[in-house]
C-alpha cells in the first residue's frame, strides 16, 4: 500500500476504486478530528463514528460527482465532522443552540438529504438484522455479490435453481414488509 | 389479481433490463394507468436502492474499521519510542546523551529477555514440569469424566472431553493438543451446528495446540466469524473472559490477565485469574472487545485461581509461517463485536465454541 497521497490522488483513487486511498484519508485525518471530539464531550467511539461517517459521505459525494472543493480535503472533512458532532450534541441536548449558523458549507437541502440517507441506512440495518439467515446472505449474494441463481442454489444446498429462486422472493417480500413497517 | 411473487418478478425484470421492447412498453403503460401498480413499483425501487446503498456503506465501514485497527496498532508500537525521542530533543544536551544511553540499554534488555525465554523452552527440566502439570490436569479430568459417565446407559462414552473454537468459516477448529492426543476419533458439538466429525491437520505439542478440520458431509460453512485475533500483546490487569464446556452446557468465566508470562515464565502463554475446570482445556480466551487472545491450556495445581492460556499471537505466527496452513486457513479479518455489550457479544460468540468429544 502507498504511504502518501496528494488530495488529487485521493480523489482519483476513490474514483478508480483503488485500494488504499480511502484508508489513507481516514488514518491521516482521524487524530485531528478525535482531538476536537475529545475536547467536546466525546470519547474514542464517538470520534470513530463521526470520522467514518464523514469519510463515507465524502466518498459518496466523489462517486456521485457531487462535490466541488475549494479548500483542502483535510479542511473539508474537519468542517463536516465538526458539524456532525455539534448536531449530535444538540440532539443529546448538551449543546444549547442549534448549529445552524456555524458555517456555510452546506445548504439546508443537502443537510436534509444527508439526514434522510442516514435514517434510511439505520432502517435497512434494522430490517436486515431482523431478517436472519439464510435470507440475509441469499439477498446479499444475489444483489450485491451478483452470484447467479445456480451458484446460490449450490452454496445453500437447494435441490434446484427454482427452489432457490422461490426462497429469494420470499426473503425479498419479508425484507420489504420489514423495511416499510419500521417507518 | 397477481400475487406478490409474480409482481416482484415482473418489476425486477424491468429494472434489470431483461424485458424486450413490447413488454417494456406494456409495463410502462401500466405504470401510468394503474396507480396501485405504480406505487408497488416505486416502493420496490426504493427498497432495492436502499438495499444497495446499505450494503455499499457496510463494506466501506468494514474497510474503515480495519484501517482504524491498523492505525491503533501503529500508534501502540511507536508511542513508547516516540516519547523517549521527544524527551531527548526537549532537554539539555547532557540529558539527551543520558536518555539515548538509557534507550539503548532498555532496548537491549528487551530484546535479550525476549530472546532468552524461547531458549528456556528447550530446557528439558522445564519441559518435564510443564507436561507433568498437564498430566495432573488430565488425570483429574479423566476421573471426573468417569464419575459422570457411571450410571448412565452405555451407548459409547466419550473417553475425553474439552472445548474448541472455530477459526475460519470453512471449518478449521482449534483446541489444545493434550485434549485429543490419545484419542482416535474426535467430534465437536454445540447447539447451533450439533455434531461434526473432525480430522487432525496440524499438531504442535510444544505450544500444546492442534488444528483440525471438519470433515462432515452435511457441513457447509460456519458463516463469517464475528471475531478476529488480537494483534497486540495484553497488559497486566486487562479484563478477559472464557467460554467452555466443563459440563454439557456452555459456561462463561471472567477474570483478568494476572501475569504476562505463563507457567514457569513461559513467554508463549499468559497466566490468567479466571476460574477454569477440567473440560475447559482448548477453550477460547477473549478480551473485552471480543478479540481472540488465547487458548486455555491448564491450571496450576498448587496455586488457587491461576490458569494458563497459550497466546493467540504465537498460534497466528505458526499458521503464517507454515505455507500449507497459511494458504488454506482464511483467518477472520473483521471484528463485528467491538461495539456490542457483553451479553450480546457472548450470544454471538457461543455459536463458534464447541464441546470436544474424543473416542478411543
Amino acid at each position: 500500500m502507498r504511504s502518501n497521497y496528494t488530495d488529487k490522488e485521493i480523489v482519483e483513487g476513490i474514483r478508480n476504486d483503488e485500494n488504499g486511498a480511502l484508508e489513507f484519508l481516514y488514518k491521516e485525518n482521524f487524530h485531528a478530528i478525535a482531538y476536537f471530539i475529545y475536547n467536546n464531550n466525546g470519547n474514542e467511539q464517538d470520534a470513530k463514528d463521526i470520522c467514518q461517517e464523514a469519510v463515507i459521505l465524502f466518498y459518496e459525494k466523489i462517486k456521485g460527482n457531487a462535490l466541488e472543493l475549494n479548500c483542502s480535503i483535510k479542511t473539508y472533512l474537519y468542517a463536516v465532522c465538526r458539524r456532525l458532532w455539534l448536531k449530535r450534541l444538540y440532539y443529546k441536548s448538551k449543546f444549547t443552540s442549534k448549529p445552524d449558523n456555524f458555517d456555510e458549507l452546506f445548504s439546508a437541502e443537502e443537510e436534509g438529504e444527508a439526514e434522510d440517507k442516514e435514517k434510511d441506512f439505520a432502517r435497512m440495518e434494522e430490517s436486515m438484522n431482523g431478517l436472519g439467515e439464510p435470507c440475509r446472505t441469499i439477498l446479499e449474494d444475489y444483489y450485491v455479490n451478483k452470484l447467479s441463481m445456480t451458484e446460490i442454489c449450490e452454496k445453500f444446498g437447494y435441490t434446484n435453481a427454482d427452489n432457490a429462486k422461490n426462497q429469494k422472493y420470499k426473503c425479498l417480500i419479508r425484507l420489504k414488509k420489514m423495511f416499510f413497517s419500521v417507518e | 389479481m397477481e400475487n406478490n411473487k409474480e409482481l416482484l418478478e415482473l418489476i425486477e425484470s424491468y429494472f434489470s433490463g431483461a424485458m424486450d421492447a413490447a413488454e417494456k412498453k406494456e409495463f410502462e403503460h401500466r405504470r401510468v394507468s394503474d396507480i396501485v401498480f405504480a406505487n408497488e413499483v416505486a416502493s420496490f425501487e426504493k427498497l432495492l436502492r436502499s438495499f444497495d446503498r446499505h450494503s455499499k456503506r457496510k463494506t466501506l465501514k468494514n474497510r474503515l474499521e480495519v484501517a482504524h485497527a491498523e492505525m491503533k496498532e501503529d500508534v501502540d508500537s511507536t508511542s513508547l519510542r516516540a516519547t523517549k525521542i521527544r524527551s531527548m530533543f526537549s532537554g539539555p544536551k547532557i540529558w539527551a546523551a543520558a536518555a539515548s544511553i538509557a534507550l539503548v540499554i532498555s532496548m537491549g534488555t528487551y530484546t535479550l529477555m525476549n530472546y532468552v525465554s524461547p531458549l528456556n523452552h528447550k530446557d528439558k527440566a522445564y519441559y518435564r514440569e510443564l507436561s507433568l502439570d498437564i498430566e495432573k490436569v488430565k488425570s483429574s479430568q479423566k476421573k471426573i469424566m468417569k464419575e459422570i459417565n457411571q450410571g448412565k446407559p452405555a451407548v459409547k462414552q466419550a473417553s475425553f472431553g474439552g472445548t474448541a473454537i472455530a477459526i475460519s468459516a470453512d471449518g478449521y477448529i482449534l483446541t489444545s493438543y493434550h485434549v485429543v492426543k490419545d484419542v482416535e476419533s474426535v467430534y465437536i458439538e454445540n447447539k447451533k451446528f450439533s455434531r461434526l466429525k473432525l480430522k487432525k491437520i496440524y499438531t504442535d505439542p510444544v505450544l500444546d495446540l492442534v488444528i483440525m478440520k471438519v470433515e462432515d458431509d452435511s457441513f457447509k460453512t460456519f458463516g463469517p466469524l464475528p471475531f478476529t485475533f488480537r494483534k497486540t500483546d495484553l497488559d497486566l490487569g486487562e479484563k478477559v473472559f472464557t467460554l467452555g464446556y466443563p459440563k454439557q452446557d456452555v459456561v462463561f468465566g471472567e477474570g483478568y490477565i494476572s501475569s504476562v508470562n505463563g507457567y514457569e515464565g513461559d513467554t508463549a502463554s499468559y497466566q490468567i485469574a479466571v476460574p477454569v475446570n477440567p473440560g475447559q482445556s482448548g477453550g477460547p480466551l477473549f478480551d473485552a472487545q471480543g478479540n481472540l487472545i488465547g487458548i486455555v491450556s491448564g491450571k496450576h495445581t498448587e496455586y488457587e485461581g491461576s490458569a494458563f492460556a497459550v497466546k493467540a499471537n504465537y498460534l497466528k505466527k505458526t499458521i503464517l509461517s507454515n505455507d500449507s496452513l497459511n494458504t488454506n486457513i482464511k483467518l477472520p479479518k473483521v471484528n463485528y463485536l467491538r461495539n456490542q455489550g457483553k451479553i450480546q457479544m457472548i450470544k454471538n460468540l457461543q455459536d463458534y465454541v464447541f464441546e470436544v468429544k474424543g473416542y478411543n
